[in-house]
């Protein structure tokens, strides 16, 4: 009998995962929500149940995996009409991969007929020569070095590896093999692929173990830590980004396309597999979201991998979120109790069509105290923004007999952070050259700068000096410099894309986010001209109904111009008391209590559990996507007050004493971010009851929009602290002083020049 | 040898075997019924590179060409890559099987002879014209005119350059890529 590929001993994951059930672990909580999910609704989470099957041995999870593989067999033929196959052939090839491959787990436990496993291994077999062959093989070689590349190639390779008594699989397998290191080496040396922090996340940093752990099977050597022809890159170097794209808000850069979004886990638990530094663990341990079980590479196995890599051993240390530093591509300071963070990205754009890969030099993520400040990303449908005159494109190659005219000027300069020359927003590049240059990065000073000249030269041909600096300051506030300098004057304009609302200011602009977090944006030195536009729609998340943000354009004209920002944050809510036990639950299976039957039913029910994420998740009970809680809360008396709730609470509805609360202005939010509900303050000082209804993730492939992502997070009471401002700010003889609450910070500060 | 998956094997088992029988059944199954075989079979042929496969690759092209196999409209039904959930796509009236056949396989049988003419690298009569023709027809998908620039890069014949320079501004990256290549590889 063969062994289930990828799967080195059996025996050791089962006596792993046992134990750490035994020993409820975090691991344990995870493998348990896994397995329940897989035994209890096999229909709704499929790809679950060959992992289960495979743990356990049990018949009727052998069977649930069974059913799911013929499930999947049945799609084949009627994907060879739609689109997603035809145009879109990489996104089925990865999932066509692992389909195989837990076929083939259930062949090494035994589990098919013999007539059975000969149908379903040629039907996989044929499915894979003449879609995802013929796929590879559309992709130039060795031009060619993306994600989508990487899925088709590693699909032959598997295939061609789990079939090898097959010629058609041998033949998959000698062109797969042959490019796969390449799809690593061919990444760039920093490990980011430029498509943005959703791709590194969601399909090439999980794409890595697979490939490595298939290429060390196959041709032995380790395939993890070297650097691969042609551009360098490495499997470690990628994981290593993955997990730097991780912020300490529990939220993934919004670096080139998408924008913010919650991270995957498995390839940081194969980092943490594969690398002693404790970072990685700390992130699986601490930081992640355990109820998220989106996709990655176009499946929902992400929680399944993450299990099978997860070391068990931990780390005799801890990590915090520290600094990082990517010469190519950018830097991040944190401060260290990582509640502020800062990112400056200055990596390459993709020249004439920037789809993913944005055009923002220099462009900055400024967070705060858990809360994202500045925004990055896509744009809704619906959002007027940036269709720019210069940025349409009109193309046939992406859907069966219809052209797609779209506006590709949201990944344009016009829609990021960043400087803009005589107002041109389309600004992009449109030659291959080396876009930018880091000029500084210091961990201990927490600093970083970039010159960004080249792709502004490229359009100004007197571009002599376009750079940007950003320094944490005491641990308490940014400085970001600008310099901008030209042989003939421009108009120049500090292009900056902040949260909402915006907050009355004497000096430059000022925000409060949702989650109350102020952060106050002036020029120090430099003018303060400037304008607030609301956009609406973009990003497509976060805030307002559809997504919505503040472009803040501030402008000045000259051959030189020159900008030093003071950018103050600051909390205006804390913590009084966690709240996130006893809560009264109950299901509602068909999703039509009325208030007071859902009172009956909390009563009736007699569960009590922590409202951290969906009950189906902490304990055996139902698989339904509506839940009802209920809890008391003693509300302060005399201060403002909010009620934090887990993020990603679909369809949230709250009631205090029978009295409903709007909660519609956090529903966008929601999804990434745990709601701050502000309490009437007709209920301060007393008791009050708190119902809550909410639905949540419970099918890998329902239609009603969250698929099998449930709530996640802490509930907590907070209440208002004092948060005075700036109350004065300079910068004078290269000294920038600040103060605020009485407090006074000075630091020096020597502005930037032309030469290094 | 009576199934599908048993003929594809046959032509990949022996696309590097010298045997005259196999290069003669490998022939025969170019023409085979079903396309899936054919498939096979060309891809055979280009890892054989046995020049006398060219006059039997393109005749299975001109035949190609005869079939709707880019007419398909959009059709109801679908779900998401990767999923299990088996669905149903409902096709226009009068739909016929062989219709379905040409658009279950689209462009993937003409790639296959593509790669193989290229492979071969003869520039037969009849060969150009038909690479000439796809390497810049928008009709067709991307995968099939990127295979005609890089057989047309492989072929390396100086009257291919006015196509591969159009073929060069190809919106789509594949097919621009590999007509760059061409280009490079004619002009040295």
């Amino acid at each position: 009998m063969k062994k289930p590929f990828y799967i080195d001993d059996l025996e050791a994951l089962r006596e792993k995962l046992s134990r750490a059930e035994r020993n409820e672990t975090l691991m344990g909580q995870v493998w348990g929500s896994v397995l329940r999910r897989a035994r209890n609704a096999p229909e709704h989470f499929p790809w679950f149940t060959p992992f289960a099957a495979l743990v356990t041995g049990g018949q009727k999870e052998i069977e649930h995996a069974k059913d799911a593989i013929r499930g999947y067999i049945a799609t084949l033929d009627p994907q060879g009409f739609g689109m997603g196959l035809q145009f879109h052939f990489w996104c089925l090839a990865f999932p066509h991969a692992r389909w195989s491959l837990y076929f083939q787990w259930l062949a090494a436990i035994g589990a098919w007929d013999a007539g059975e496993e000969q149908h379903i291994r040629e039907e996989l077999l044929i499915f894979q020569y003449v879609n995802f062959f013929m796929g590879m093989r559309t992709k130039p070689e060795p031009e060619c070095v993306d994600n989508q590349t990487m899925s088709l190639c590693f699909s032959n390779a598997l295939l061609g590896h789990l079939f090898s008594e097959s010629a058609l699989a041998r033949r998959m397998k000698e062109d797969g093999m042959r490019r796969l290191p390449s799809m690593i080496g061919g990444l760039p040396a920093s490990g980011y692929s430029g498509e943005g922090s959703t791709y590194m996340d969601g399909v090439v940093g999980p794409s890595i173990p697979f490939i490595v752990e298939l290429l060390e099977r196959a041709t032995g050597g380790d395939w993890f830590n070297k650097s691969l022809p042609p551009h360098g890159g490495s499997a470690e170097n990628v994981c290593r980004m993955v997990a730097r794209e991780w912020m300490p808000n529990g939220l993934l850069l919004p670096w080139d396309h998408y924008g913010y979004s919650i991270p995957t886990h498995s390839c940081v638990a194969y980092a943490a597999r594969r690398m002693s530094d404790p970072f990685y663990s700390e992130l699986l341990e601490r930081h992640a979201n355990w109820a998220s079980a989106q996709g990655i590479g176009w499946g929902f196995d992400d929680l399944v991998w993450a299990l099978i890599w997860w070391p068990e051993t931990q780390p005799q240390s801890r990590a915090a979120f520290a600094s990082w530093n990517e010469p190519e591509v950018g830097a991040a300071l944190v401060s260290d109790d990582a509640q502020l963070y800062a990112m400056q990205m200055w990596d390459r754009s993709e020249p004439v069509f920037p789809t993913r890969s944005h055009v923002n030099p220099n462009a900055l993520v400024l967070a705060a105290y858990g809360s994202p400040l500045t925004v990055d990303g896509i744009p809704s449908e619906a959002c007027a923004a940036f269709k720019y005159e210069d940025t349409w494109r009109e193309v046939a190659f992406m859907d069966l007999g219809e052209t797609r005219k779209f506006n590709f000027g949201s990944g344009c300069a016009g829609s990021h952070s960043v400087i803009l020359v005589d107002r041109w927003e389309g600004m992009r590049a449109f030659g291959e050259y080396r876009q930018a240059d880091q000029l500084e990065f210091s961990a201990s000073e927490k600093s970083a700068a970039a010159d960004v000249t080249p792709i502004y030269r490229e359009k100004f041909d007197d571009a002599r000096c376009v750079r940007r600096r950003i320094r944490l300051c005491h641990e308490r506030f940014w400085l970001i410099e600008d310099l901008v300098r030209f042989d003939r004057e421009h108009q120049i304009t500090a292009r900056f894309f902040l949260r909402p609302r915006p907050v009355e200011t004497a000096r430059g602009v000022a925000i409060e986010t949702a989650e109350g977090v102020r952060l106050w944006l002036f020029p120090l030195l430099g003018p303060d001209e400037k304008t607030v536009t609301l956009v609406k729609g973009y990003p497509d998340r976060l805030d307002g109904e559809a997504g919505e943000s503040l472009q803040v354009d501030f402008t000045q004209r000259g051959a030189e111009c020159r900008w030093l920002w003071l950018a103050w944050p600051e909390a205006t809510r804390k913590i009084r008391e966690e709240v996130s036990g006893h809560w009264q639950t109950a299901p509602d299976p068909e999703s039509r209590f009325s208030f007071e039957q859902a009172l009956e039913e909390l009563t009736a029910a007699g569960i009590d559990i922590p409202l951290t994420m969906p009950p189906y998740l902490q304990r055996d009970l139902p698989i339904v996507r509506r839940w009802w809680f209920r809890r008391s809360i003693t509300v302060p008396a005399g201060v403002a007050s909010w009620l934090r709730l887990p993020k990603d609470m679909l369809n949230l509805r709250l009631w205090i004493h029978g009295e409903e609360l709007d909660i519609s202005p956090h529903r966008l939010r929601m999804k990434l971010l745990e709601p701050e509900i502000a309490l009437p303050s007709k209920w301060s000082g007393q008791t009050i009851e708190v119902t809550l209804c909410c639905d949540t993730g419970y099918s890998q492939y329902a239609a009603d929009g969250n698929q099998s992502n449930g709530f996640y997070g802490k509930p907590a009471l907070l209440v208002e602290q004092p948060a005075p401002g700036v109350e004065q700010a300079e910068y004078r003889k290269n000294i920038v002083t600040v103060r605020s609450g009485g407090k006074e910070w000075s630091v020096t500060h020597s502005l930037m020049e032309e030469s290094r | 040898m009576k199934t599908v998956f048993e003929k594809m094997e046959f032509c990949a088992a022996n696309a590097s075997r010298q045997e005259e029988a196999a290069f003669t059944q490998t022939l025969a199954l170019l023409a085979d019924e079903n396309w899936r075989v054919r498939y096979a079979a060309a891809v055979a042929l280009g890892d054989r590179r046995d020049p006398r496969a060219v006059d039997a690759l393109v005749q299975a092209l001109r035949h190609e060409n005869e079939a709707p196999l880019f007419e398909q409209p959009k059709l109801p039904g679908s779900c998401p890559a990767g999923c299990n959930i088996p669905f149903e796509v409902i096709f226009p009236e009068g739909t016929t099987e062989p219709t379905k056949e040409a658009w279950r396989r689209r462009g993937r049988v003409i790639q296959a002879a593509f790669l193989a003419l290229g492979s071969i690298g003869t520039a037969a009569p009849g060969v150009l014209e038909l690479l000439h023709r796809y390497a810049t027809d928008q009709s067709r998908d991307y995968g099939v005119r990127a295979a005609a620039c890089k057989a047309l890069g492989q072929i390396a014949a100086p009257e291919s350059l006015a196509v591969l320079e159009k073929a060069a501004g190809d919106e789509e990256t594949c097919t621009k890529w590999e007509a760059k290549k061409g280009l490079k590889a004619i002009r040295g």
